[in-house]
């Protein structure tokens, strides 16, 4: 999830408030898919599908205008993108949580030295990583992410030299909103499927890119971890405190170092 | 975007044109079915979005934690009176918001360190932070997802504001000191320096101006509407809501304010009231029920696109226009 | 007599490049001096460090025998130094007089006050400053326009009426005749000639013409560092200062 929101903030300097609801739709197209024909295979692919073509659409239509627009007004129109694909799966599906079951591959729990996991969640794991992987194939080893690259440091000289950054740039958010599309359906069977999923894990991915840094991929993971132990410890010691603790951090960071860990400065 | 130019008015068409709609709405509402109570929402909401238009539409700062100032106004307040630690309805809220714009003071010193998206989402944050206080930490001050019930009408003095009409009177009244205060403000020099502030920070900057503080000072006058509106939410509803802390709320008074029509200072009102009637409408549609939302999502969407004025905006320009052509 | 202005061994590294390195230079009260070199000689980077833009990485600057490196554009400002720049800053939805009022509030009423209930007309002098501005930079009749709705021509004539309201003791022109066409240049130039009775200043610019004919003092940069310096006469001499135009004549 928040891989996703890095690829489009990080490389393409844009704000995306409505990755949410990307994860959302995601999710929601991955159930149908898997609901109706019993593979997991079909809902990830319907997930990464359904919105990837979504970010293409939302980019062409909407994004491209707002490229040199003032930032306020890329986070304003994100954050209505994002309540505008809420309501609208939950004028769909209806706002009542739906149940996925964890597919019958990856149910139980595994033992690995004395601490027991619930399987799926070690294969979301797996799957995180292979994903990760392609990713960052994707933008740095391919020719794609090569342009999108240069494309942010110099656009005019990439224009000049008779390649199309709007259509890298439309490749790269849709990429990106894929990636939260599947983080939706992979997410599902852990969280309910329902139409308000999106936002609290949005938010949240906002703090650990914050505590990660910006536009890097190491900075995601790193983040992720991060929060996610912060979160746990304060748990144990203090569970009041625990979602107090993370925004803390989170603003912490962003007042001492706003880049983040492991970010790229200059992106803002 | 921002429409009135700097400078000063001794104009006091706009002030009368408001007290004008204040003591109409009512009436006017009713008309249409719709109770008086659902203008008092307006009126609170609007109030609230005074401050986020002063920051946003006048200052150009985009906080998406404004929020946390209406919830801890509203809390303070509610928890005096029930605590019988002030009774009266005009202290409490003085105190509500001062504490609120204490606050504002503190969280803009560090929030402002940052500009443009880090800003944003570092009001996020502390928004997010105050909301999850609320919840657990200060659970026996706040009642935690019960929010805090109990909360007494207004009353001043001898007055009693206790009925549905009373308590809009209260909530206008205070709705109109604070709508004139604000145009006091936008029209003062400090003013003026805001709107520099919010078409070039550098250029303003540069010559000469302590832009940290004037965003600071503003952010801190923001967080006191907000605190105070809270403080009037709750003895409106005669409970206090922890909703009044969500981001959902945040995110709900910045789009009222962008389709009200930013550097308006009336556009949240027009926005709340767009917000709050179309809600009930469409509420009563079985149809449609569920997507008032969605159609306020796609306006907003449309509005920030194409129509970056917001309606109050575009309409307050139309009729410059005329002026300006006669 | 203490200069009005001193700047010594500025230097400016961006990581590994160096921007400007060492670069010293000393500026008497009530006069013209012009900064030239070819592009990417570090004249832009050593004028940003003069207006308290950007902080040097070692060196000094004292004004008016006060230290005041790297103290931020807004001190500099209220200190005397103003600066218009080569690409224009105005704020574009207010009008002309309103563009001016800013910087002048500046002047009149300092660098902060909270006179949230104020008004605009209470300022003392602010009305006067204003107007006076809009003469100086010849917009008087179009005060009331909206300054982006202005010619290009004009618009840079604001953006030095802004650097002018903030009444400097010092004003650094950035290339104030760029982009304009020759008679827009003179009367550019005319405007600096007025202007020199009453405030020292610092010009960077390409023009020959308006270089060799308003400066009393020109600072030659090349590579960020100082090839000469001298009158216009020494510097027409100077073999250096032609090596470094290679071919000598210039952009018209």
């Amino acid at each position: 999830m928040a891989l996703g929101l890095t690829i489009i903030f990080g490389l393409l300097g844009f704000v995306n408030f409505a990755h949410g609801g990307l994860f959302t739709v995601g999710a929601y197209a991955g159930w149908q898919a898997y609901t109706r024909t019993g593979s997991y295979a079909l809902g990830i692919l319907a997930a990464l599908a359904v919105v990837f073509v979504l970010g293409i659409v939302i980019e062409r239509v909407l994004i491209r205008h707002y490229y040199a627009r003032p930032k306020e007004d890329q986070i304003l129109v994100t954050f209505g993108l994002g309540i505008v694909l809420v309501e609208a799966v939950r004028a769909i599906f209806t706002g009542q949580s739906q149940l996925v079951e964890t597919p019958p591959w990856a149910s139980g729990a595994l033992q690995i030295a004395d601490l027991v996991y619930p399987q799926y969640r070690v294969d979301v794991v797996g799957i995180v990583a292979l994903t990760l992987t392609a990713v960052w194939l994707i933008v740095f080893k391919t020719r794609l992410g090569l342009i999108v690259r240069a494309g942010i440091d110099d656009a005019l000289i990439v224009e000049m030299l008779g390649i199309d950054i709007g259509r890298a740039f439309m490749l790269i958010f849709a990429l990106g909103a894929a990636v939260a599309g599947l983080a939706g359906f992979v997410d599902a069977p852990i969280l309910a499927v329902n139409p308000d999923m999106g936002t609290g894990v949005l938010v949240q991915s906002f703090v650990v890119i914050v505590i990660g840094g910006v536009g890097s991929f190491g900075g995601a993971i790193v983040g992720g971890l991060i929060a996610g132990e912060i979160v746990s410890l304060t748990s144990v010691f203090a569970p009041d405190w625990a979602q107090v603790a993370l925004y803390l951090a989170m603003a912490f960071v962003l007042i001492v170092r706003p880049q983040g860990l492991l970010g790229v400065v200059g992106r803002a | 975007m921002i429409l009135r130019p700097v400078g000063d008015r001794t104009d006091w068409r706009v002030e009368g044109a408001v007290a004008l709609l204040l003591i109409v709405l009512p009436a006017a509402l009713g008309a249409f079915g719709a109770g008086t109570d659902l203008g008092t929402r307006i009126l609170i909401l609007g109030l609230f979005g005074i401050g986020v238009d002063l920051i946003f539409g006048y200052t150009g700062l985009l906080s998406f934690g404004q929020a946390a100032f209406y919830g801890t106004g509203g809390f303070v307040t509610a928890h005096l009176l029930i605590a019988h630690q002030v009774t009266n309805s005009l202290g409490a809220l003085a105190i509500g918001m001062l504490v609120a714009a204490a606050f504002g003071a503190l969280i803009g010193s560090l929030a402002l360190r940052q500009v443009g998206i880090y800003f944003a989402m570092l009001t996020l944050a502390f928004g997010q932070l105050f909301y999850f206080m609320e919840n657990s930490p200060l659970r026996a001050y706040t009642g935690s997802e019960n929010g805090l019930p109990g909360v007494p009408k207004p009353s001043v003095g001898a007055l009693d504001f206790s009925s549905s009409l009373g308590t809009y009177i209260f909530v206008a009244v205070i709705y109109f000191a604070g709508f004139f205060i604000a145009r006091r403000i936008v029209r003062s020099p400090f003013g003026a320096v805001l709107r520099a502030i919010l078409e070039n920070p550098e250029r303003a900057l540069a010559v000469g101006h302590n832009v940290p503080r004037y965003k600071l000072v503003a952010f801190t006058l923001a967080a006191a509407y907000g605190g105070l509106a809270g403080g009037l939410l709750g003895m409106f509803q005669g409970y206090m809501p922890p909703e009044a802390f969500s981001i959902d709320q945040s995110g709900e008074i910045i789009i009222m304010t962008v389709i009200g029509g930013p550097g308006t200072l009336i556009g949240p009102l027009v926005g709340a009231g767009v917000w709050t009637l179309l809600r009930q409408a469409l509420q009563n549609v079985d149809a449609i029920a569920g997507v008032w939302k969605l159609i306020l999502g796609v306006i907003f969407v449309l509005l920030i696109t194409g129509f970056r004025r917001g309606l109050a905006g575009g309409a307050i320009a139309w009729w410059q226009r005329l002026r300006a052509a006669r | 007599m203490t200069a009005m202005l001193e700047a010594r061994a500025l230097t400016k590294r961006f990581g590994g490049l160096i921007a400007v390195d060492g670069v010293s230079l000393s500026i008497e009260e009530g006069t013209v001096t012009a900064l030239i070199g070819p592009n990417g000689a570090g004249k832009s980077t050593f004028f940003k460090m003069l207006a308290g833009e950007l902080p040097p990485s070692s060196g000094e600057i004292a004004f008016r025998g006060e230290t005041i490196t790297g103290c931020g554009v807004a001190r500099a400002c209220r200190m005397g130094i103003g600066k218009s720049h080569q690409i224009t800053q105005i704020f574009p939805s207010l009008t002309v007089a309103e563009n001016v009022m800013i910087p002048a509030l500046a002047a009149r009423r300092g660098g902060f006050r909270a006179d949230i209930f104020g008004s605009v007309r209470g300022v003392a002098g602010l009305a006067e400053l204003v107007a006076r501005t809009l003469a100086q930079v010849g917009l008087t009749e179009r005060a009331a326009m909206r300054a982006g709705d202005l010619a290009y021509g004009e618009k840079r004539r604001l953006e030095i009426g802004l650097a002018l309201a903030t009444e400097p003791k010092l004003l650094l022109l950035d290339e104030p005749a760029a982009g304009m066409s020759p008679t827009e240049t003179l009367e550019t130039v005319a405007l600096i000639r007025q202007l020199r009775s009453s405030v020292t200043i610092v010009i960077v610019e390409h023009d020959m013409d308006v270089v060799f004919g308003l400066a009393d003092r020109i600072m030659v940069l090349q590579n960020g560092v100082t090839i000469a310096y001298g009158t216009p006469d020494e510097i027409r001499a100077d073999a250096r200062v032609r090596d470094a135009y290679l071919g000598g004549a210039d952009d018209e």
